[in-house]
């Protein structure tokens, strides 16, 4: 029913691409949330809708929009282009398709678990002695850790699973741009049924897991 | 002599739709000021706004002389402790206790490391260092929220509701670990409850709060037998709030004549009044008696002197330590007496009694203006209000 996998190129890409994709996502998201779930500013209600709208767009509708930035043609590809960087067709536009399309995930996650916060321990804090950026590391991000914790976990089985997006903007290059989801539609295509199972079980049995013992942890969190 | 320590001056905040404003008043360094109000009257707003977490639309605060108007809390060194204790359950009580003192640089000093273990000592706490917050009972997490806030010894501890949430008995020991913590640590107290037996118990003096505004300033019990207008009278749960009107006799005495009666009370004099003003003739005015202050005796003989009048006993509430007897005689009266005194009595429902009041206890405030009923709470006056 399995075949022995001889190419674990797809397994690799994609695993690095989750984990780099949630690393930056973690990086401009949880700033980005924390702002979002406390302050309020003019436009707030657009800038919600923009980066809310990868998580309810076609995958194949982002990554068209991202052919038009970073196409070789495109606004920002062009000026790229001409300091000689290529994007499009490249794992770095895997990493990026995933990174936009898991984006919404961690943000809508860590924005609730921010809002769920009690201000009164944070304004308790800062009457202790404790300025916004210590506030934000003993204080907040503490408490706000299981929501946070959610939203990782949400946008790495995201960025795993990528397809559309990755398809548009960087193809299915084997030993390139070939992530598992891409490898296993190109399997099937072409008839290597064995061999899509084979990645359909990874693929699912690693999700399961990892959905799994965060549901655990967060119940452990709770008690 | 003490020092003035907190200086507040044209103090105005807004909070939303809310607005505190003229809030004006010194504090010396080894007062235990109570701020006294219902809910909405902008107590805790003006608890927030001393500790830097409001932003100021007026006037000035100064700690010590220095106008920290606008400083961020984390540079106030105030101390806060909030009703609930708000502890943070990720961290072990020590961790918690140690809190400011960790964000002050100050955690590794073994000077703080020492002051923390005394004060955790006294304050029968040092067994729960090792234990989370999580699993504390109300009084265990009101004493280690105090104990962090006082741990880098603030000058000014700023207390929110802090005995609300408690049950009587950890209330009762509560009190008097504030007392003595007042007293140890020389330091100043601002306590905001809605409490007026609390205000009693531990305030030097009380400040009382009404819709954003100082309603009225003084001791404690100058404010429990003098209350200087109609809300602070009914906030603090005056029993007998009678309204009627200055009148002159032949002689140029100056009385209190009953709205609905032919009652008079006085001679009035200057000591009568809150303001120590006499009013004049025909200015509405509002009579204030204390329930213990009203005497009641058998109604035989009849009433001849002046001050006296003659009422029927309507209903008897007993408590556990007196009486509250409502009689009905031109107006309803409470009146308040010991168990024993009442039992000596021999009276009952329906029984014609004789009330009086001395001249001493006649306490008179303007009749003018208008006194919201509805920030009052519920319980202990709304009844007896004419």
């Amino acid at each position: 029913m399995f075949t022995q996998l001889t190419d674990w190129f797809p397994v690799l890409l994609s695993l690095r691409v989750a984990f780099i994709s949630v690393f930056i996502i973690s990086f401009l998201g949880l700033p980005l949330a924390r702002l979002m779930a406390r302050r309020e500013f003019y436009g707030k209600e657009f800038v919600e809708a923009a980066i809310t709208l990868p998580l309810v767009l076609p995958p194949s509708v982002v990554g068209y929009a991202l052919l038009v930035v970073i196409g070789k043609n495109g606004l920002l590809g062009k000026t790229l282009a001409g300091m000689g960087i290529t994007l499009v067709f490249t794992w770095y536009a895997v990493v990026l398709a995933a990174t936009v399309v898991a984006f919404p995930l961690m943000y809508q996650s860590a924005k609730a678990a921010f809002q769920s916060v009690d201000v009164n321990l944070e304004k308790a804090a800062r009457t202790l002695g404790a300025g916004e950026v210590r506030i934000f590391f003993t204080v907040t991000l503490p408490l706000a850790w299981p929501g946070i914790v959610a939203g990782l976990v949400l946008s790495f089985a995201r960025a795993l699973g990528e397809f559309g997006a990755t398809l548009m903007v960087a193809g299915n290059i084997p030993g390139q741009t070939q992530t598992i989801p891409t490898a296993i539609y190109f399997a099937v295509e072409s008839g290597r049924n064995e061999a899509a199972r084979t990645l359909v079980a990874i693929i699912t049995v690693f999700s399961f897991l990892v959905i799994f013992w965060v549901n655990r942890w967060a119940k452990k969190q709770k008690h | 002599m003490s020092r003035v320590l907190l200086e507040v001056a044209d103090l105005r905040v807004k909070a939303g739709g809310f607005l505190l404003r003229d809030i004006n008043f010194e504090m010396m360094g080894d007062e235990y000021l109570v701020i006294l109000g219902p809910t909405g009257s902008g107590k805790t707003v003006l608890l927030e706004s001393l500790a830097g977490l409001r932003d100021i639309a007026g006037g000035r605060v100064c700690l010590n002389g220095k106008d920290i108007t606008h400083e961020p809390p984390e540079n106030r060194y105030l101390g806060f402790a909030y009703q609930d204790g708000l502890l943070y359950n990720f961290l072990s009580v020590r961790e918690n206790v140690l809190f400011g003192a960790r964000a002050r640089g100050m955690a590794g000093d073994p000077g703080v490391i020492r002051r923390m273990e005394q004060l955790v000592e006294s304050m029968g706490i040092s067994h729960l260092l090792d234990r989370s917050p999580k699993n504390l009972s109300g009084g265990e997490r009101q004493r280690v929220s105090l104990a962090r806030a006082i741990l880098t010894r603030p000058e000014v501890l700023l207390l929110d509701e802090p005995l609300s949430a408690l049950d009587p008995q950890t209330r009762h020991a509560m009190q008097l670990l504030l007392k003595e913590i007042h007293s140890a640590e020389g330091l100043g107290i601002i306590h905001v409850t809605h409490d007026f037996s609390e205000t009693l118990q531990l305030g030097t003096r009380v400040i009382i709060m009404n819709n954003g505004r100082m309603e009225q300033v003084g001791h404690p019990k100058e404010v429990f037998f003098y209350p200087a207008t109609e809300f602070s009278a009914k906030f603090i749960g005056m029993e007998n709030i009678i309204r009627g009107i200055i009148r002159k006799d032949n002689q140029g005495q100056l009385w209190f004549v009953l709205e609905n009666g032919d009652l008079n009370f006085g001679p009035l004099s200057e000591g009568s009044f809150g303001t120590g003003q006499l009013p004049q003739t025909d200015e509405p005015a509002i009579l204030l008696v204390r329930a213990g202050n009203i005497r009641l005796e058998h109604g035989d003989p009849p009433v001849t002197a002046v001050n006296c009048w003659e009422a029927v006993i309507r209903n008897v509430f007993f408590d556990r330590t007196h009486v509250d007897v409502y009689c009905d005689g031109k107006g309803l009266w409470r009146t308040s007496l010991s168990f024993f005194e009442w039992e000596n009595l021999g009276l009952g429902e329906g029984d014609r009694v004789r009330l009086s009041v001395r001249p001493q206890d006649i306490h008179l405030i303007s009749g003018e203006g208008h006194c919201d009923a509805e920030a009052m709470p519920s319980k202990g006056f709304k009844k007896y209000v004419f």
